[in-house]
């Protein structure tokens, strides 16, 4: 058993850090966020050290990066800002998918802009009345000559308002076939006439933006479709385990960051006397806040080493995203519980991971899908 | 043991009445603005609710904490910042009327007569929350005044409150240099400071207090010099029952009647969300950690009104309540975003702001925390 990173992934780690640290200060986060602005700033610096490229493979301008060390970068980022984290994982992703499944012709021409971020990459699945049963959805797309005609409406969607976005968007294309084989996937850049977005007000998610999209008579050429017609779910489902398990990194990241604040100030609030972090409750609860986020650490790491070894990890994937995003709302939650009326305040960041971390058991998979994926996985047919 | 008098019937359909009709249609909008909402306390004082817990002879209700629970409970089941002016207000003429002489009650009624009536319970300062018995905001004899410098912070409707109950050190260290003084906004040197700008609790009046050089009468003294913190521990912490306890547990009544009332209605997979085996549970989950706060607070509410138990017991009592009713509202009304999903996420939605409002029950008024110290100290002494 090796609990050790590699050398290369020890100065990976390092190198995320260090830019971070130097780039996104804890000011430039909470601006981000009371502005509710994208973070194309901090983007463009990441794009100019390559990193929209760390997983995609070298023939494509990449680096080829593994499940472990993508999510070293996912951990370290999330640790400065959750929200940017995520929002690097949304473009890179589809990216990937547009790798895995796209024309020579689409890959030469998304893959070096996404990478040099002269555009970003976002995905469209849910729907009004397809959610966590994503594969109702019923946003149209019909071929009329060269192009494809969108109807219909998406909404949740995240960052797909940033400025030169192209969407990935999940559509029907057959009604008549069962509601998994009729779906496609087809790119639509955000500016296309016809795709009106709109923002929703969210608790959280400031920077990145939550969307609805309506479609009306978007037209896009018949090329922008990914891959065969009607095999839109098998792509959807396909390199969900690194898509996740990214997720899942963050969520580690972020929790950590939870702790150290809530510890900081454990040691620096005197009350009765003392510091607040020597009362027995308070400690202990901080020994649980480290205990949950470690056990959710390992189980990223673990699922992480065998994606990276070719070998079946749904089930771990589900337990790592299932615990990891758990662990976060719980200690944020915690968190702000130690830090008391600060903790509550508007000018301390512990508000933020609350507001921040209580989608994450509800998006990318509720916390009620994972366990019907793990408890499927353990052979029972739970519907 | 529990079966509620006419009396208490009678106030619970009126408040249930005024909660539906003129709280509830402006919760978002408070929420939004921040605004404190004088609409509220113009129907609260013409209903008498802001006087709740005066005496009759004073032109109160003369609610014993029962009824107390039922105000609050309706109001918090529409939106949980509606009730918190009752509750500072109610406090605050609670302790006046127990301990202020008669001669003092007259006058301070006569004063919140001219104004909102909405009075402030100044306890807390920016560096002793939880410790608040080492507060430093001082109380200087001179002649028949005393100069007041300091400043509060988290001071609930202190933003609007014509009087401050203000709890300042006029002798040496610890609780037994404590005192209790009213306030008046229009002191000289008395300023409103910053509204604290929170997560939730919206529209609150929470702000800063500031004193400087304030000279306030002797006359307004509260009981004896020094003694204060006797009436913070025998009377305004009994108010956490029905003022924290009572909020945490009225507001996750309401999360769990909006989520049933959304998954009625919502279809998932091509079968309704109710039939969903998971959903179901975590609903009877919920309604059973409600029904068991209410019981509690209702068991509580009951042996007070009865006068029969200990000091101890009551304390413990009501410290299990807030504490237990605090984490219940939170854990109730997360579940209910759960279930919700990104729709009790959305700005706007009564559950994410229900959420956001259940965290502040379990920070304000004594953290669970020190709930937990005081029912500890009590079980092992």
């Amino acid at each position: 058993m090796e609990f050790g990173f590699s050398e290369e992934q020890n100065i990976l780690r390092n190198s995320v850090t260090d830019f971070m640290e130097k780039e996104c200060p804890p000011e430039y986060v909470r601006e981000l966020d009371e502005k509710e602005e994208y973070p194309h700033e901090i983007y463009g610096k990441m794009s100019k050290l390559g990193w929209f490229g760390l997983p995609i493979p070298e023939e494509y301008g990449g680096s080829g990066l593994g499940a472990v060390d993508l999510i070293i970068v996912g951990e370290e980022m999330s640790r400065f800002s959750y929200e940017i984290a995520a929002g690097f994982g949304i473009s890179v992703f589809c990216g990937l998918n547009i790798i895995e499944h796209g024309s020579e012709e689409q890959k030469k021409f998304y893959i070096p802009k996404m990478i040099d971020n002269k555009i970003r990459l976002s995905i469209s699945i849910t729907e009004p009345n397809a959610g966590s049963d994503a594969a109702s959805l019923a946003t149209s797309a019909v071929l009329d000559g060269g192009s494809w005609v969108l109807n219909g409406q998406k909404t949740f969607q995240t960052a797909s308002d940033a400025k030169d976005t192209v969407m990935s968007v999940y559509v029907r294309t057959d009604k008549d076939l069962p509601k998994h084989k009729g779906i496609s996937l087809i790119l639509v850049p955000n500016d296309t006439p016809g795709v009106e977005i709109r923002r929703i007000k969210m608790l959280g998610r400031k920077m990145l933006h939550t969307n609805e999209i309506f479609f009306e008579d978007v037209r896009v050429p018949k090329e922008n479709m990914v891959g065969e017609l009607n095999n839109g779910w098998k792509m959807l489902l396909s390199g969900l385990e690194l898509e996740r398990l990214y997720g899942c990194s963050t969520f580690i990241g972020s929790s950590q960051t939870v702790v150290d604040l809530a510890l900081e100030h454990s040691k620096q609030r005197v009350q009765f006397g003392r510091p607040i972090g020597t009362f027995q409750a308070m400690g202990h609860m901080l020994a649980d806040m480290q205990t949950e986020v470690d056990a959710a650490r390992l189980l990223v790491y673990r699922a992480a080493w065998m994606l990276d070894q070719g070998m079946p990890c749904m089930k771990q994937v589900s337990m790592a995203k299932l615990f990891g995003s758990e662990t976060y709302a719980r200690l944020s939650n915690q968190g702000m519980q130690i830090m008391g009326g600060y903790g509550y305040s508007l000018e301390y960041d512990m508000q933020r991971h609350f507001r921040d971390s209580r989608i994450i058991t509800v998006s990318a998979g509720s916390s009620q899908m994972q366990r019907t994926v793990i408890a499927r996985e353990m052979g029972l047919r739970v519907v | 043991m529990v079966e509620f008098t006419e009396e208490q019937k009678r106030v619970r359909d009126t408040v249930r009445k005024i909660a539906e009709e003129k709280v509830a249609p402006r919760a978002a909008e408070i929420d939004e603005t921040d605004e404190f909402p004088l609409d509220y306390v113009d129907v609260y004082a013409k209903n008498g609710l802001l006087k709740a817990t005066l005496p009759k002879s004073s032109g109160g209700l003369d609610a014993d904490t029962m009824t107390l629970c039922l105000i609050v409970e309706e109001l918090a089941r529409a939106y949980a910042s509606a009730p918190q002016m009752l509750i500072t207000t109610g406090a605050v003429l609670q302790v006046l009327s127990k301990a202020a002489t008669t001669a003092q009650l007259q006058r301070f009624l006569k004063r919140l007569e001219k104004g909102t009536h909405i009075c402030s319970f100044a306890l807390t300062e920016a560096n002793y929350g939880s410790d608040a018995g080492n507060l430093q905001t001082r109380a200087v004899p001179d002649g028949d005044n005393y100069v007041v410098n300091g400043s509060k912070a988290f001071i609930t409707s202190g933003e609007v409150a014509e009087l401050n109950l203000v709890f300042v050190r006029t002798g040496g260290r610890g609780t037994k240099g404590i005192s209790v003084i009213v306030v008046d906004k229009n002191s000289h040197g008395f300023h409103v400071g910053n509204k604290e700008h929170k997560m939730g609790f919206a529209g609150t009046g929470t702000v800063e207090l500031i004193f400087d050089d304030v000279e306030v009468s002797k006359d307004n003294l509260i009981g004896k010099e020094n003694e204060g913190w006797r009436l913070l521990t025998n009377i305004a912490n009994m108010m956490r029952v029905w003022g924290a306890g009572s909020t945490a547990m009225g507001n996750a009544q309401g999360a769990l009647d909006d989520v049933v009332e959304y998954v009625r209605e919502e279809v998932q997979s091509g079968k309704p969300e109710v039939d969903f085996q998971a959903i179901q549970f975590m609903l009877a989950d919920m309604a059973i950690s409600v029904e068991t706060a209410r019981s509690l607070i209702y068991r509580t509410a009951y042996v007070m009104d009865r006068n029969g138990a200990s000091f101890k017991d009551v304390e413990t009592l009501v410290c299990m309540s807030k504490c237990y009713a605090a984490d219940v509202g939170m854990k109730v009304t997360s579940d209910a975003v759960q279930i919700v999903g990104g729709y009790g996420y959305t700005k706007g939605s009564s559950i994410e702001r229900r959420m956001r409002d259940a965290k502040s029950v379990q920070i304000y008024d004594g953290s669970n925390q020190i709930q937990r110290i005081v029912a500890a100290r009590n079980l092992l002494s």
